[in-house]
């Protein structure tokens, strides 16, 4: 049995020398690597920077379009607003003094009165 | 320049790869590919099937070292078990693997066409059909083990099992190949 042993302990040992890669499994493997070398040292894509990122941030032009809406809508909201929570608390904030002009901003008032006809 | 890398360890050398030396394509290769052929070789038992498991093998380690962590993973462990879990596909979808309690005569037997002109070549054979009968779970633990000389730990890793069975499996593993080869002495040339 010991004898047994040592012939298969030689046989796995004679087993460890395989027959070396070829040449071309070789050249195979190299292409391989350098394929994935170059993907691997390819620049990232440029990513855009200033308005263009910015712009690309916002979801481009549209986004730019629906961000100059709201802002718009927000100042008007602001140069109005006083007035409209005036008359929803029935005049209480001039009551109490807290609005003391209809113009909270300088000049706008004469656009107001133009509006108003 | 190769000479220098050629002292680097693996994982130094995947690191350089990644950073584009072309020199540690070669030393890799020439460290792991022998190595990785042999392993499928003896675990397919073709030599074919064997070239196109260590080309596929390499290709993932290429592919890994972009995100290699130098002192994290083992390379030759790594790919030993990348080669391992390919080597299992391929018999499984040549529908040459052997189960647990399977011990059929194996199905390829172009492996077993050996040159009879060379003894080398006969023992070989005779070890590749002695393996082919073997559960694939013992064939990888035997190979590992008893071919490539990997320790009990490490295999343990690449078989993502515990030590404990890394060393039950070889033993019965090497028993079974003991007794596979056992009427074979003379034509292996130890008679």
């Amino acid at each position: 049995m010991g004898d047994k042993r040592d012939d298969l302990d030689d046989l796995l040992a004679s087993a460890r020398d395989g027959e070396a890669p070829t040449d071309a499994l070789i050249a195979r493997v190299l292409a391989d690597a350098a394929t994935v070398q170059e993907d691997l040292q390819a620049p990232a894509p440029a990513s855009r920077r200033g308005w263009g990122a910015w712009l690309s941030g916002i979801g481009g032009w549209r986004g730019a379009g629906g961000l100059v809406a709201a802002t718009a809508t927000g100042l008007m909201v602001g140069v109005y607003a006083p007035d409209s929570v005036d008359a929803l608390l029935d005049g209480a904030l001039t009551d109490y003094g807290v609005i003391a002009s209809d113009e909270l901003v300088s000049g706008w008032g004469a656009l107001l009165d133009l509006e108003d006809g | 320049m190769d000479a220098q890398l050629d002292e680097l360890q693996d994982d130094a050398l995947m690191l350089l790869f990644a950073q584009g030396e072309a020199g540690a394509a070669r030393i890799l290769t020439a460290r792991l590919l022998p190595r990785v052929l042999n392993h499928a070789a003896r675990v397919l038992g073709n030599r074919t099937d064997a070239e196109d498991v260590a080309q596929e093998a390499m290709l993932r380690l290429w592919r890994a070292a972009g995100d290699w962590q130098a002192g994290g993973a083992k390379v030759s462990t790594w790919l030993y078990r990348v080669t391992a879990n390919l080597a299992i596909d391929r018999l499984r979808r040549a529908g040459r693997a052997v189960g647990l309690d399977d011990t059929d005569e194996p199905a390829d037997e172009d492996a077993l066409a050996a040159d009879d002109r060379l003894i080398r070549a006969d023992r070989m054979a005779a070890l590749d059909a002695a393996l082919a009968r073997l559960p694939e779970r013992q064939r990888q633990a035997v190979v590992l083990r008893h071919i490539e000389g990997v320790s009990n730990p490490e295999i343990a890793e690449v078989l993502e099992i515990s030590v404990e069975a890394v060393e039950s499996l070889t033993a019965r593993g090497k028993r079974a190949l003991a007794a596979a080869l056992a009427g074979q002495k003379e034509a292996l040339g130890y008679g």
